[in-house]
């Protein structure tokens, strides 16, 4: 049952609810519209990954899908590799299309690298071997590199926190550098709220380019879910009653036959301040 | 209420305010203290004993100055009627004041201490009122981590408030 409360990996995401479905449509809006650092920001739950996760295949351009959940530090070159590392086929294909071109210096170098020295230079001098595969794909027609990290997690208590911050930082300082390049990013509100106290530059250029998910699902979101389901509308106020719920919760209680315990959905009239 | 918290609760009640402190007429202000306790002159004589009032020359008479700032001005306070208000209208225009722009989230300790300054209540009182408040209104709060001071509900902990009509609509 757990499987189904997480986005299936390697296949096409179906979204589900207007509601994700317009969020979808208006990140897709905004790479097309230039902006280059966007922000997709939900509690635990609100569907961050799987949003993240519905743009591989996006028509034009290039997706590239990283987690940060298993990777140790959260600084720059930690990102850049797994970037790199996570998505080395699409790479690959790239440095094939570029050797077959008359190119010359550090990109002919970029196509020849090895997977382990593709990595390594992203370790190394994470901006540097951006812009070439920046570079590579524009040369190629292949722009815009939209890259999405999902940063698994990252609470404003994680003491790895303040090195995302300083790695998201120098995107939004090099965005010129590295022009067809989008980058979007996965937040949770707190670590929204501690990036707003410690860097007012970096919050300033992500609230131009943020979309909060909706926090719970809404009546329509919640209709089209149990139709899904094949759930009958007597069903519905049943679930009106549990309050606002997260789309993984929802999701839930239709692979539980509405177990509220099991999906975590506090019931208990128990309030108190810690 | 001791016989110093009734001499300034009458004193708050029958004088006016000057420079020094609160004046009020020494047969005045004894006749009116007599009707609580039984040696209005001594509670008068203990007040200035402790510091908490003078008895100065006035025309033909005296008068008792009630000297004690901070005291008199707690007195005033539980004199002046609690503004009638709405505590699910507090609660919101707190989350909306205090939410971060981008999230719509608000920090529940910076929620807590909005409450104790909007409502003059202490920090325990202003947790019980959000207690309850979120009690009784449940459906119309989400929560997520983070914050500086945790809400436990249920068996989940959250530091982080928004008003529920402001999560419906995706915004940018």
């Amino acid at each position: 049952m757990q499987r189904f409360l997480v986005p299936n990996r390697g296949s096409s995401i179906r979204l589900l609810g207007p509601s994700w479905r317009a969020a979808r449509e208006k990140i897709l809006s905004m790479v097309h519209e230039d902006y280059q650092l966007m922000a997709i920001i939900g509690r635990a739950g609100a569907g961050k990954t799987t949003l993240l996760l519905s743009l591989e295949g996006i028509n034009d351009g290039t997706f590239m899908y990283t987690d940060m959940t298993e990777i140790k530090d959260r600084d720059l070159s930690a990102i850049m590799s797994t970037v790199f590392a996570d998505n080395i086929r699409g790479v690959r294909e790239i440095q094939e299309r570029l050797k077959r071109m008359s190119i010359k210096g550090l990109l002919k170098a970029f196509a020849k690298a090895s997977p382990d020295e593709i990595v390594e230079s992203a370790k190394l001098k994470p901006l540097e071997t951006l812009k070439l595969l920046n570079d590579a794909v524009e040369l190629l027609g292949m722009a815009p590199l939209v890259i999405g990290i999902d940063e698994g997690l990252l609470s404003q208590d994680d003491p790895r926190a303040m090195d995302f911050i300083n790695a998201i930082h120098a995107f939004r300082n090099n965005m010129q550098a590295i022009p067809s390049t989008r980058t979007i990013i996965t937040l949770l509100p707190d670590v929204v709220n501690l990036i707003s106290k410690v860097d007012t530059p970096l919050f300033d250029i992500l609230r131009l380019g943020a979309i909060t998910l909706p926090d719970y699902v809404t009546r329509e979101d919640l209709r089209e879910v149990m139709q899904e389901y094949g759930l009958s509308e007597t069903e519905l106020s049943k679930i009106d009653a549990l309050g606002p719920l997260t789309m993984r919760q929802l999701i839930c209680l239709m692979n539980t036959k509405m177990d509220a315990i099991k999906c975590g959905i506090d019931t208990a009239g128990e309030i108190t301040i810690e | 209420m001791d016989r110093v918290d009734l001499a300034y609760v009458i004193g708050a009640v029958l004088g006016k305010e000057e420079v020094d402190g609160v004046r009020v007429a020494y047969t005045t202000y004894t006749n009116t203290l007599g009707k609580w306790v039984k040696d209005p002159d001594g509670v008068v004589q203990y007040l200035v004993n402790i510091g908490k009032a003078k008895v100065v020359k006035s025309g033909q008479g005296r008068s008792v100055i009630l000297t004690d700032e901070e005291m008199m001005s707690r007195v005033d306070n539980l004199l002046t009627p609690k503004e009638d208000v709405d505590p699910l209208t507090v609660l919101i225009e707190g989350v909306r004041k205090l939410a971060n722009p981008l999230s719509g989230y608000a920090d529940i300790g910076d929620i807590i201490k909005y409450i104790e300054g909007r409502l003059n209540v202490s920090t325990k009182e202003a947790e019980e009122f959000l207690v309850k408040v979120i009690k009784f209104h449940k459906g119309r709060f989400v929560f997520a981590h983070g914050g500086s001071r945790r809400l436990k509900i249920g068996s989940s902990y959250y530091g982080l408030i928004k008003v529920v009509s402001d999560a419906e609509v995706l915004s940018s």
